[in-house]
C-alpha cells in the first residue's frame, strides 16, 4: 500500500523584533510590521500567542493539540478550524509566514 | 518582539482570562479572528498590499489592510537612487574613504541573494536591475526589487526568503505556485509583484 507523506506547513512571527502586543482580559491588541493595529478575538489571542512564545516554527496540528490542552472542554476539531482560520487571516496581514519544517 | 511599554496596562487577572477562553471554545467560535484594524495611515505612494496566497482572490470582506510603499526595478537601477539601497546591498563598487570611516565595498552579486540559481552567474543585482524584456529577466529584476524593498520596511507583506522561493520556483519550473493548483506565468508574477511596489 502507498501512502503520501506530507510536511505539514510551520508557521512562524514575520519579523518577531518589530512585533508589539498587548493583552487584555484575553483579547490580544497586536501592532504588526506594518505599523496597523489589529484587535483579536480570544481564540486568535491564543494563537498568536503561542506563536510568538515559540522559539520554533508551528504546525496547525501543534497549535490545535496546545490549544486543546489548555483549555478544557474544547474539541480537537473545533479548535483545528479555528488555528485555521486564525492562520490564515494572519498570513493574509503578513504576520505569520511559512517556516522550515 | 515585546509587550510594549507603551501601551496602557493590561487589567485583566489570569482568571478571568482562562473564564473567558472556556466561554468562548464552548460556545463555539462565531467571531473573525481578527476584530478590528486600526490601519497605519497610507502615505503618498503608498497601496494596499497582499500576501502571494492572498493576492487575486476575491477576499473575505474583512476591513483589515495592510499597504506597502515599494519601489519599481527602475527606481533602484537609478544612479541617483544608489545611496538608497538598504544593507547590506551595495549596487555600486565603493572606494574606501579612511577620512570618512567609510570601508571599501563591492556591488552584490544576484547568486549571493538568490542561492542556487544557476542563471544570471557573476551578474550583479544591478546588472539583473538593467535586463530589459521578457521571461525570465522581468521576474528577475522585479523579485530583485523586491528584495531591496523588503530590506528597506517598503513591502511587509513580503520576505528575503519568500522571494527567494518565488525566484527558486519560477526559474526551475517555469511557474510559481501561491497556493496548491494556482500556477503565476512570469506576467501573473510580476503582477503581483508591482502590487508591492507602487512607487
Amino acid at each position: 500500500m502507498f501512502v503520501a507523506l506530507t510536511t505539514p506547513v510551520r508557521w512562524r512571527i514575520v519579523a518577531p523584533h518589530a512585533i508589539a502586543w498587548r493583552e487584555w482580559n484575553g483579547e490580544v491588541v497586536v501592532r504588526a510590521q506594518s505599523g496597523s493595529v489589529h484587535l483579536l478575538n480570544p481564540f486568535a489571542s491564543l494563537v498568536i500567542r503561542l506563536l510568538i512564545d515559540s522559539p520554533t516554527p508551528l504546525s496547525t496540528d501543534e497549535l490545535s493539540s496546545a490549544l486543546q490542552a489548555s483549555v478544557s472542554g474544547s474539541h480537537l476539531g473545533e479548535a483545528r478550524d479555528e488555528v485555521d482560520a486564525s492562520i490564515e487571516e494572519f498570513e493574509r496581514l503578513g504576520i505569520v509566514e511559512p517556516g522550515p519544517s | 518582539m515585546s509587550d510594549d511599554s507603551s501601551l496602557p496596562p493590561p487589567d485583566s487577572k489570569p482568571s478571568e482570562a482562562n473564564a473567558t477562553r472556556r466561554r468562548f471554545l464552548r460556545g463555539g467560535a462565531a467571531a473573525a479572528p481578527v476584530l478590528m484594524t486600526l490601519a497605519s495611515r497610507p502615505v503618498l505612494g503608498a497601496q494596499v498590499c497582499q500576501t502571494a496566497s492572498a493576492f487575486g482572490s476575491m477576499g473575505s470582506g474583512r476591513a483589515a489592510q495592510v499597504v506597502c510603499s515599494g519601489r519599481t526595478p527602475d527606481y533602484w537601477a537609478n544612479e541617483q537612487s544608489f545611496p538608497s539601497w538598504p544593507a547590506p546591498y551595495t549596487a555600486a563598487a565603493v572606494k574606501a574613504d579612511p577620512l570618512a570611516g567609510r570601508d571599501a565595498r563591492t556591488p552584490t552579486l544576484f547568486q549571493s541573494c538568490f542561492a542556487g540559481s544557476t542563471q544570471y552567474h557573476n551578474k550583479t543585482l544591478l546588472d539583473v536591475l538593467h535586463t530589459g524584456g521578457g521571461s525570465p529577466n522581468d521576474v528577475a529584476r522585479h523579485c530583485v526589487a523586491a528584495m531591496l524593498n523588503v530590506a528597506a520596511g517598503l513591502a511587509p507583506v513580503l520576505t528575503i526568503p519568500k522571494i527567494c522561493g518565488m525566484w527558486q520556483d519560477f526559474s526551475t519550473r517555469g511557474y510559481y505556485e501561491p497556493t496548491a493548483g494556482v500556477r503565476w506565468d512570469n506576467s501573473r508574477l510580476v503582477a503581483y509583484l508591482r502590487s508591492t511596489m507602487p512607487n
